[in-house]
């Protein structure tokens, strides 16, 4: 603890005592309270009881022990139980208590005849005035008596000695035996106080350790929201499973409403085709391999799907019985997506280079096969045998030659320069292209656009490229009609684009691939496979992201965005 | 607190304390004021008692009131020290029933508590007519007689109102009894009155 904490920890210390001090003299205030007024009733009943009236002959009067209890009794009362109610816990309203108690003491044995047991009323009240654990009520208490005594022993010493003519010194004799009480009574006051002191600053300790814990258990919490990770305890026995708020919010579970979860709950939300792998994974572990990693999917109750990655160890029993398990469980589902892209742009590079390469040593040879060729063509005369196979060869070469301009396209790695683009003119431009084939095709384009300009850097000739590519591929999908829509929508940080169809949709088998070159559903012939792939290249360069969503019979949406920062270039 | 608050509190304080004492005092002075006696016990034993002590002990006589309270302190005294009368004196206790009063008058605790003691007769004095022969006012008194019938003793035999313990009447009526000097033959008697308040001396009583 830093010297600081120890500092702040003794002011609490003393704090705390203090104010279990104050309850404790306002809890025996009230306490005397109650004892005064159960002394005032007890003593009216026993002088109504056992001497009700004073007789003369045949007539009886109120007897004087009545009106001894009844006023006398009233005055002892009044100023203490005044001061309980007003000023409670004050040490004026213990040191009127302490009086008023020896005083009952006075009145008591008074009102039993002068009965010894009665005495022991005296010690009785020394010993609970104790309870204040304030040695100082003992003074007063101890004053009234000895004060009693010596003035008995003046003015009526058979009343307390016995005897007639008592020694001066009696009094302190009787005192003394008192003060022989209170030494204890001290000590007792002493050590009790002592040992509040010590409960005191155990308690701030405590509290400090808390505190300090608390922001332990709060920047644990922060670190697991950040990192997406959190951790978990199985007491097998209890089955009951001890998780992180992080992994409670991983589970989308509602710690408020389902503070502890069990087993069966968890596995629950575990997908179907992974539950078997937990109590495969369970099963396996033994004392010499206690840890475990594993991956596994969860279905989240709004039905998302997410990925978990957990870690963790077993915890035996002495019968070498596992007796829990514990460790974290992160949300990898965001960095597996970018793995998968990482994946998809790394192979996209190779091939872009393989194809690249391939082509610049084919661009070539295939420039003097298509030259060659087509000058064969122009010579030979029509109905010539050879003019089908040459216009043939021509046909070829020249697909191959736009197979190959793609490839380099494709394959291209430097820099373009980019410019302040509107993305919808762009749209409108392209839509001029593709109007033809579409009503060809019976499909209906529509655009809802957004109504500001949608301006971003980009390089003109790739852009107008994805929309060609994109609507071409819609259209593709819209044989016998349909409806093409673009919509586009900005805000300060990007610029959105969606080319939704109605056509055929992408089976979700081959969703993961339409974006990898050559990867083509048309027939031979028909596609090279490299339009989508080069609209992910296209996308990719210029920092943007591109999603489908598509459903089989209804239509495919492909959702580009493309941030509105100043790309000066794309790479 | 203020200030101001404490020492307001400490003279209220005062206040009390005093006011207390002035109450403690007062009721020392009620309890410590003794019933006054009206007339002198007869030097010999009243011939006309219709109390017969045998003959070669001394006697004992306390007049009491049946309903007196404080006579309890009276009787308790008188059970401590019959340990010590035996085979010395024969004791009576006379409950006095004033006239017009029914016969169960006298049928009371205290009764039942006189009756009681080893070695005591009990004796209801109708009229208060022996309260009157033996000069007693005050309930508790008690007399000792000598053997011969003379009066050695009379006064009351505790310290206070209705208070037990040690008192002068009492060692003076042990000495006296085991043939010892004592200082003075009298003590106060504390006790309610044997006579109605507005009666004039012993008037209900035939004396």
């Amino acid at each position: 603890m830093s010297a600081t904490a120890t500092t702040n920890t003794a002011i609490r210390a003393q704090q705390l005592y203090e104010e279990s001090l104050d309850h404790s003299y306002r809890q025996i205030d009230r306490m005397f309270g109650g004892l005064l007024i159960s002394q005032w009733i007890v003593a009216i009943v026993l002088a109504l009881v056992f001497s009700p009236y004073a007789w003369s002959g045949r007539v009886r009067t109120i007897g004087s022990h009545v009106e001894a209890a009844l006023f006398l009794g009233a005055l002892f009362n009044a100023l203490p139980l005044v001061l309980i109610r007003m000023r409670p816990g004050w040490v004026g309203t213990r040191m009127a208590i302490a009086v008023a108690q020896i005083l009952w003491s006075c009145l008591l044995i008074h009102l039993t005849g002068g009965r010894l047991e009665t005495h022991f009323h005296i010690f009785g009240s020394l010993a609970f005035l104790t309870f204040y654990r304030d040695w100082r009520v003992l003074i007063p208490a101890t004053l009234v008596v000895v004060v009693d005594h010596f003035l008995r022993g003046i003015y009526w010493p058979e009343s307390v000695y016995g005897i007639t003519n008592p020694e001066w010194w009696r009094f302190l004799e009787h005192g003394s035996w008192i003060l022989f009480l209170d030494f204890f009574l001290i000590l007792a006051c002493i050590n009790s106080t002592k040992e509040m002191r010590e409960i005191a600053m155990r308690r701030a300790e405590t509290e400090q350790f808390a505190k300090e814990l608390e922001g332990k258990t709060a920047q644990l919490s922060q670190a697991q929201r950040v990192a997406r990770m959190g951790s978990w305890e199985w007491d097998m026995a209890a089955d009951k499973i001890n998780g992180s708020d992080e992994l409670y919010r991983i589970f989308g579970i509602n710690k408020n409403r389902t503070p502890t979860i069990n087993m069966a709950q968890l596995i629950a939300l575990i997908h179907p085709e992974n539950r078997a792998l937990i109590q495969q994974t369970i099963d396996s572990l033994r004392p010499q391999t206690n840890e475990f990693v594993l991956e596994y999917r969860i279905v989240l109750p709004n039905g998302e799907i997410r990925q978990i990655l957990a870690r963790g160890a077993a915890r035996w029993g002495s019968d070498d019985k596992i007796i829990g398990l514990l460790g974290t469980a992160e949300d990898v589902t965001d960095r597996k997506e970018l793995e998968i892209k990482l994946r998809q742009s790394e192979k996209l590079s190779a091939i872009g280079q393989l194809a690249g390469g391939i082509a610049h040593e084919i661009n070539n040879p295939l420039a003097v096969i298509l030259g060659f060729s087509q000058a064969l063509d122009r010579r030979i005369p029509n109905g010539d045998p050879l003019r089908a196979p040459i216009e043939a060869i021509v046909r070829e070469a020249i697909r191959c030659k736009d197979l190959v301009r793609e490839l380099l396209t494709f394959s291209r790695t430097e820099s373009k320069i980019t410019e302040p683009l509107d993305l919808n003119e762009l749209i409108r431009s392209t839509l001029v292209l593709i109007a033809s084939q579409a009503n060809m095709q019976n499909v209906v384009i529509k655009t809802e656009l957004a109504d500001d300009q949608l301006i971003f850097f980009a390089n003109q000739t790739q852009i107008q490229q994805v929309l060609v590519n994109l609507s071409t591929n819609a259209l593709d999908a819209m044989k016998s009609g349909g409806t093409l829509t673009f919509r586009t929508r900005g805000s300060a940080q990007e610029i959105a684009l969606e080319v939704s169809d109605t056509g055929e949709g992408i089976p979700e088998k081959i969703r993961a691939k339409i974006f990898e070159p050559f990867f083509t559903t048309k027939e031979v012939g028909k596609g090279t496979g490299l339009g989508l792939s080069l609209v992910y290249e296209i996308v990719q360069q210029h920092r943007g992201s591109i999603d489908i969503d598509s459903k089989v019979g209804t239509g495919t949406i492909m959702s580009i965005k493309f941030p509105t920062k100043e790309n000066r270039e794309v790479s | 607190l203020k200030h101001r608050e404490v020492c307001i509190w400490s003279a209220l304080g005062l206040l009390w304390l005093g006011a207390s004492a002035v109450g403690i005092a007062m009721l020392w002075k009620y309890k410590s004021t003794p019933g006054v006696q009206r007339l002198a016990s007869p030097k010999v034993w009243p011939s006309r008692s219709s109390v017969h002590p045998k003959r070669g002990l001394a006697s004992v006589v306390m007049l009491a009131h049946p309903h007196c309270d404080c006579t309890r302190a009276s009787l308790a005294e008188l059970n401590k020290i019959m340990p010590h009368l035996a085979n010395k004196a024969q004791v009576f206790i006379l409950f006095a029933r004033p006239k017009d009063t029914p016969e169960s008058w006298t049928a009371t605790d205290l009764w039942k508590s006189a009756s009681a003691i080893s070695g005591v007769t009990v004796v209801r004095d109708d009229n208060g007519a022996e309260a009157t022969l033996f000069g007693a006012s005050t309930s508790g008194h008690t007399l000792l007689y000598s053997a011969e019938g003379e009066l050695l003793f009379s006064g009351g035999i505790t310290g206070a109102r209705g208070h037990t313990g040690d008192n002068p009447g009492e060692a003076r009526l042990m000495a006296l009894i085991n043939g010892k000097k004592t200082d003075r033959t009298e003590a106060p008697v504390f006790g309610c009155h044997l006579q109605d308040p507005s009666d004039a001396p012993l008037q209900g009583y035939d004396r």
